[in-house]
């Protein structure tokens, strides 16, 4: 079992917010295929008022630190995806100590419950085309990895979501789509999928990955 | 073409506006991400029932804010669901230590907020809880009723709320009544289009109607719009209804009213009595002649809570 500590994790969600904003461009190119084109301009303007409070704010604790972040993608980014990204940090607060430093074991369930706060409140589940196909094998490794290093762990679950973002690339969208823009979504990842699996490969990469 | 400013700034004007024709009414609950209205001197020890929704279509939701209708309101944008933080900023300031019920209709994004919003109230200590409405008898044709999205049927729903809050119901029995009388809701989308084509159920993001015929008489309006409301009522066995008439915007004052003696008589005609009803101008999203039509198939207990409720320019 390892340890990370609040600074260490204020520097994931850092970096993590920096790999988002120059993404940008990458997620509204496959949004404006297969959605309405907003999800990448959405992210970065979640994520650019996320770092802005980071760098403003330095948290001491753990909970104070995520509950933060959901509260700043809620209120910047506005719609449903302010509340999907939002629910994915929020979801599992209960789950976190109110101390400097959270277990691998703690962290690993704190993302779980919240990838399963969105797959209630979204009444979605992972195969749909959606940014869980990466949240949710992300969150499985997680688990899986929770009795090995932070750095490891995290490494595992970027592994997971990019694979998981990868193969979103061959489902049909659920719904509401034309039979055209239903052809022209295969062979293009999910950009929700694409995002989650930016920011565990950001968190894995301050851990030294 | 729209008389105003800027549409950036429009509903934000509006809200100031309101405070310039009401002084002393109300107070704003202004934020980055959106703002409100919250009635000023509110009653100690009761329940708080915010009705919220996307902005800029009629009195709905901003001139909702009013005895007996509800005790703040919070709108998005044009056609956005409001922020889920402005709805639990809202329901904090507001907070009476007795809870605090959102009202608002069942599109995705609206519920996605309030549903999130409970939760940064839970986590806060601040109890909450949702009903989300869902009268429109033309969407999601085939699933069940709860999927559905709403119409104007919440002010009904508000009007239940806010008596049931008023006289000291907990929030689990303010709730409880709300979601009975949404049960019991039915609204429809009657349509009139220049060309004399009558649409039943045409949806507002452009869905199309599930029924589209010659129009003949206000008359002929009212009888497809109550029958097959009724038959969605069927289950309830309706003795007794509050009928309310929304009138889109190209309907005058006149028509209104011609528009709701139709429907009464009709009614009656069934063998069903009509407890209460009203028009006016309260959801003005389609700009076109026509009107949407909601029954309450009430009983006892809401017709106890079913008074009629004022705002600026409206009763309901």
């Amino acid at each position: 079992m390892g340890q990370i500590n609040v600074e260490t994790l204020q520097e994931m969600f850092f970096h993590g917010a920096e790999l988002i904003i120059e993404k940008e461009p990458r997620l509204t190119e496959i949004d404006s295929v297969i959605g309405d084109g907003d999800h990448g301009t959405g992210m970065k303007r979640g994520f650019s008022a996320v770092k802005m409070m980071l760098c403003e704010r330095k948290f001491h604790y753990v909970d104070e630190l995520c509950q933060a972040v959901s509260l700043e993608l809620i209120k910047s980014m506005g719609g449903a995806s302010g509340v999907i990204f939002g629910t994915m940090f929020f979801g599992g607060i209960g789950r976190l100590p109110h101390g400097d430093a959270v277990s691998t074991e703690e962290l690993a369930d704190y993302f779980y419950d919240g990838e399963q706060a969105i797959e209630r409140r979204g009444r979605s589940k992972p195969g749909q085309k959606t940014m869980l196909d990466a949240l949710y094998p992300a969150v499985c490794a997680l688990k899986e990895h929770a009795g090995t290093q932070a750095g490891d762990m995290l490494a595992a679950a970027y592994q997971a979501a990019a694979k998981g973002a990868e193969k979103s690339k061959g489902i049909l969208p659920k719904v509401g789509r034309s039979k055209n823009f239903r052809e022209e979504a295969i062979g293009l990842p999910d950009p929700g999928a694409v995002s989650v699996s930016y920011l565990f490969r950001a968190f894995s990469e301050v851990l030294g990955n | 073409m729209w008389i105003w400013n800027s549409e950036e700034t429009a509903l934000r004007e509006a809200l100031e506006g309101i405070l310039y024709a009401e002084p002393g009414i109300y107070e704003k609950l202004d934020t980055k991400y959106g703002c409100g209205l919250f009635r000023k001197h509110l009653p100690e020890d009761q329940v708080r029932v915010i009705v919220d929704g996307g902005g800029g279509y009629g009195p709905m939701w901003a001139g909702f804010a009013r005895q007996g209708l509800a005790d703040a309101a919070v709108h998005g944008e044009f056609n956005c669901a409001p922020n889920a933080y402005v709805l639990y900023e809202m329901a904090k300031t507001i907070d009476a230590g007795k809870g605090v019920l959102f009202l608002c209709n069942h599109f995705m994004g609206d519920y996605l907020n309030n549903d999130m919003a409970l939760e940064l109230l839970a986590h806060e200590g601040i109890r909450a809880r949702a009903c989300y409405i869902s009268d429109d008898v033309c969407s999601c044709i085939g699933e069940e009723k709860e999927s559905r999205g709403g119409l104007h049927g919440i002010a009904q729903v508000a009007k239940l709320a806010s008596a049931a809050a008023g006289r000291g119901d907990s929030l689990e029995q303010v709730w409880r009544l709300a979601k009975k009388g949404n049960e019991r809701l039915r609204s429809v989308t009657m349509k009139v289009e220049e060309e004399g084509k009558l649409l039943v159920g045409p949806g507002f993001s452009g869905e199309p109607p599930v029924e589209s015929v010659p129009f003949e008489s206000a008359d002929q309006l009212v009888s497809l719009a109550v029958d097959r409301l009724l038959a969605e009522l069927e289950p309830y066995g309706p003795k007794e209804v509050f009928l309310c008439v929304n009138r889109l915007r190209r309907m005058c004052f006149t028509e209104g009213f011609v528009v709701l003696r139709a429907a009464v008589r009709r009614l009656q005609k069934k063998g069903i009595a009509v407890c209460g009803s009203s028009v006016g101008t309260y959801f003005d999203v389609f700009d076109s002649n026509g009107c949407m039509i909601s029954l309450l198939a009430v009983d006892e207990e809401m017709k106890a809570c079913l008074g009629k409720a004022s705002g600026y320019d409206f009763t309901v």
